[in-house]
């Protein structure tokens, strides 16, 4: 019984210790990004979409949506890409698999006929069942296709398409029409090596907890995946981000696996096993973001999905990327699949301890200092390091309200939200499909 | 241990919430002033501007405007430099000599060495617009001459307009051939301040680079001509119809529209038609169409029945343009046995007789 207690305290005391190293290497992340931010912010993100808007030599770009079907908030978004400022852009809606009565109603949405335009076979595909245009004066291309999954509509979408620069926005996002004139302009600035822009800001926080928490989520997701990578040229999008990258590199590349983040993990796959100079651009202004969660369902619904596209894209790393997955996503995996087990086992071991007097009052301590103060020291800094690097961005009664919500954040949420991500994490394990093409193996 | 441990964990993470706290009220302390201020600015500034426009309207009475000066040095910049784009002639000159005046075009000058990228970019960008009126210039001159030199695209740029601004085309001479080696978002922006000059241009400079054999400067020129969707006094774009590079062939054939139509070019362009590279005779087929070429018939009918789905499309829109003897060939076309040229030809034929409601 008394080894069973010193293996106990051991683990413990091991589990805690390592628990603080990976907040602290987190936290160096997270200062990373400030100093990249800051960086930005400084030399500052020139505005010239009214030229842009006129003129005939921006590259065309083509929006595409894959809607799940025809309801009108599918209909919508369609609507809000149509209202994007760009001077030549161009809608391209695939329908994967759309019954007779679907189809009918986007027909009648926007007036279609059976167009002449050609698809190229770039991108390996389920059949096209046909390619429609709107009677009215709107650049709009609907691709009616056999059902074949999302990532199979998307590479539809890219074979449709004519454009070379695609553009991608997240249905759950909200976005200024602007978007597509802001993003070309990293691009345009060095267009041989950029591949693609990833844009956005946080969610903005509101009233209620909930609120919060998703936006300081979302915080430390930007700082980190957007700010922080970028200074390694590493970028990858979070959840409501923009994401613009060039048609020739996603055929190049394979086209699409599943949504944008395994797009952009290819893609930087890719460009790194050509040993080409490339460069995949982060640009950190209030372009797009993603809904604020009110209600626990509602962050619950944005931790699942999150977490669900991060651990199919690391389980999938060596096709998307070879051997430069574990580089992209190995800082992530750490944080969002190794840190909430081991969390987890210690706090259970820390309270059976504690029960069986096996564990020692400091060494529980200890265990809460490692993790929730630790969750404390990050999310405050996550604010703070934000409003240094991009200072005056929201008004000081909104700072200090996310200020303060990083404290209840750690004391039950965060411990919450652990399970939801081992949850997750196991979930998308029995999902994961291996992808059809791969890189490099 | 666990004691030591527990200690040194407290302490670091105690000390960081408490270095956050602090760093936190100042930073607040900080936006909450940075806020004031562009809630004094924005209710300053159009006063401001309302004082400037007094004086831009015949007002000699500066009282108002120095007082401003005095208490916001900055705004009355802001102000100044709000007017960009909307005035011009005199009321621009007056209001060049006003800012020379207060002294803020020296103040611009001073930041322009600056260590603070933004503030740097910022000057140049307001000495761009102040260098349209003469005085201005002979005061800057040099300044922005040196800057086309710069490390700084965002400084290039603004120095470029600047000189632009000046109307001596022996200088817009040469930051058209800066442009044509910058990145494509450079080439875009001088591209909209260089099309008044476009005929001036096209006399000496463009053609000088078009024969400079250079394919990548050749190319960047080919598309900011194009991207001026005007009509050019350009000579000489016969042999870029033929050139080897078919990326040239290709942005040649999109200007062909735009320039003078010789008996060299149109050949030129009808056999281009034929081409093997369909990526050129697409955009054969859409010069065609734009240029209304009669000639181009046949190989546009035989574009819809042979050519790629795209060269057809193109081919078929090209016929559409140039009714009747074109909707004639797309109704045959569409009557005939082939389904894929019939399909798009009756596709065209459709369009076009809505787009001009028969």
């Amino acid at each position: 019984m008394e080894s069973i207690g010193q293996a106990v305290f051991w683990t413990v005391q091991a589990l805690a210790v390592s628990l603080f190293l990976l907040g602290v290497g987190a936290f160096v992340v997270l200062v990373r990004g400030c100093f990249m931010l800051r960086r930005g912010t400084r030399a500052g993100f020139a505005d010239y979409s009214d030229v842009l808007l006129k003129s005939a030599l921006a590259p065309a770009v083509t929006t595409i949506a894959v809607p799940p079907d025809a309801l009108p908030e599918s209909r919508q978004f369609a609507r809000r890409l149509l209202d994007l400022h760009f001077g030549r852009n161009e809608v391209v809606i695939v329908l994967d698999g759309p019954s007779e009565a679907e189809m009918a109603i986007w027909s009648s949405e926007f007036k279609l006929y059976r167009s002449a335009r050609p698809v190229e076979r770039k991108l390996p595909t389920a059949p096209v069942r046909g390619v429609y245009e709107s009677r009215d004066p709107i650049r709009i291309v609907v691709v009616d296709k056999e059902p074949g999954g999302a990532a199979d509509a998307w590479n539809a979408g890219v074979n449709v398409a004519t454009s070379p620069v695609i553009g991608l926005l997240d249905p759950e996002s909200e976005f200024l029409p602007t978007v597509l004139l802001r993003m070309i302009q990293p691009m345009l600035e060095a267009f041989e090596e950029t591949v693609a822009v990833c844009g956005g800001e946080p969610i903005p926080p509101a009233a209620g907890l909930t609120s919060r928490w998703g936006a300081l989520e979302s915080l430390r997701a930007w700082m980190t995946r957007g700010a922080a990578f970028a200074s390694r040229n590493l970028v990858l999008p979070i959840p409501g981000s923009a994401v613009m990258a060039r048609r020739d590199s996603i055929v190049a590349s394979g086209g699409f696996t599943g949504g944008a983040l395994e797009l952009i993990v290819r893609l930087h796959g890719f460009s790194l096993v050509s040993q080409k100079p490339y460069r995949i651009a982060f640009l950190p202004v209030p372009v797009s973001y993603g809904r604020t969660p009110r209600g626990m369902a509602q962050l619950r619904q944005m931790v699942r999905r999150d977490q669900s596209e991060l651990a199919l894209a690391f389980r999938r790393r060596k096709s998307l990327a070879g051997p430069f997955g574990w580089r992209m996503l190995g800082d992530l995996y750490l944080d969002r699949s190794l840190r909430p087990k081991l969390e987890t086992a210690a706090y259970v071991l820390a309270a059976a301890g504690l029960v069986m007097g096996w564990v020692d009052w400091k060494l529980a301590g200890f265990v809460l200092l490692a993790t929730v103060a630790m969750g404390m020291v990050k999310s405050l800094g996550a604010v703070v390091l934000r409003e240094l690097a991009q200072p005056a961005r929201s008004g000081p009664a909104q700072i200090a309200s996310l200020f303060l919500a990083a404290i209840p954040e750690n004391l039950g949420y965060r411990q919450l939200r652990n399970l939801w991500l081992i949850a997750d994490s196991f979930g998308s394990a029995r999902a994961a499909k291996p992808p059809p093409q791969t890189i490099v193996h | 241990m666990t004691g030591i441990e527990l200690s040194v964990t407290a302490l670091l993470l105690g000390g960081y919430a408490l270095f956050f706290g602090v760093l936190l009220a100042v930073l607040t302390r900080r936006a909450s002033r940075v806020r004031q201020q562009a809630a004094t600015a924005e209710a300053l500034v159009p006063e401001i501007r309302d004082a400037l426009v007094d004086y831009l309207a015949g007002s000699n009475d500066q009282t108002r405007i120095r007082q401003f000066v005095r208490a916001n040095r900055l705004d009355v910049g802001n102000a100044v430099l709000s007017f960009q784009g909307t005035i011009g002639g005199s009321a621009r000159d007056r209001l060049c000599d006003l800012a020379l005046e207060l002294a803020l075009v020296h103040d611009w000058g001073q930041d322009t060495r600056s260590r603070e990228p933004a503030v740097r970019r910022r000057a140049y960008a307001r000495l761009a617009f102040m260098c349209a009126y003469e005085p201005c210039q002979r005061v800057v001159g040099d300044l922005v001459t040196r800057a086309l030199g710069d490390a700084d695209p965002e400084v290039r740029l603004p120095a470029a307009r600047a000189l632009i601004q000046s109307g001596n085309m022996a200088v817009i001479g040469q930051v058209f051939e800066m442009a044509v080696s910058q990145n494509l978002l450079i080439r875009i922006l001088l591209t909209e301040d260089l099309r008044k000059y476009a005929a001036e241009l096209c006399a000496d400079t463009v053609p000088a680079i078009l024969k400079s054999g250079d394919s990548k400067r050749i190319l960047a020129v080919l598309k900011m001509l194009a991207a001026w969707e005007r009509a050019l006094p350009l000579t000489g774009l016969r042999p870029l119809l033929d050139d080897r590079d078919r990326e040239i062939r290709i942005a040649a054939l999109r200007l062909a529209p735009l320039v003078p139509l010789t008996p060299e070019n149109q050949n030129a362009i009808l056999r281009e038609l034929t081409d093997s590279d369909s990526g050129v005779s697409t955009a054969a087929a859409l010069t065609a169409g734009r240029l209304r070429l009669q000639e181009s018939m046949p190989s546009l009918a035989r574009c819809v029945r042979t050519g790629t789905a795209e060269l057809a499309r193109m081919a078929a829109s090209a016929m559409a343009a140039m009714p009747p003897r074109g909707w004639e060939t797309l109704e045959e076309l569409a009557g005939g046995t082939d389904p894929a040229a019939a399909f798009i030809a009756s596709v065209a034929l459709d369009k076009a007789r809505r787009k001009a409601g028969v």
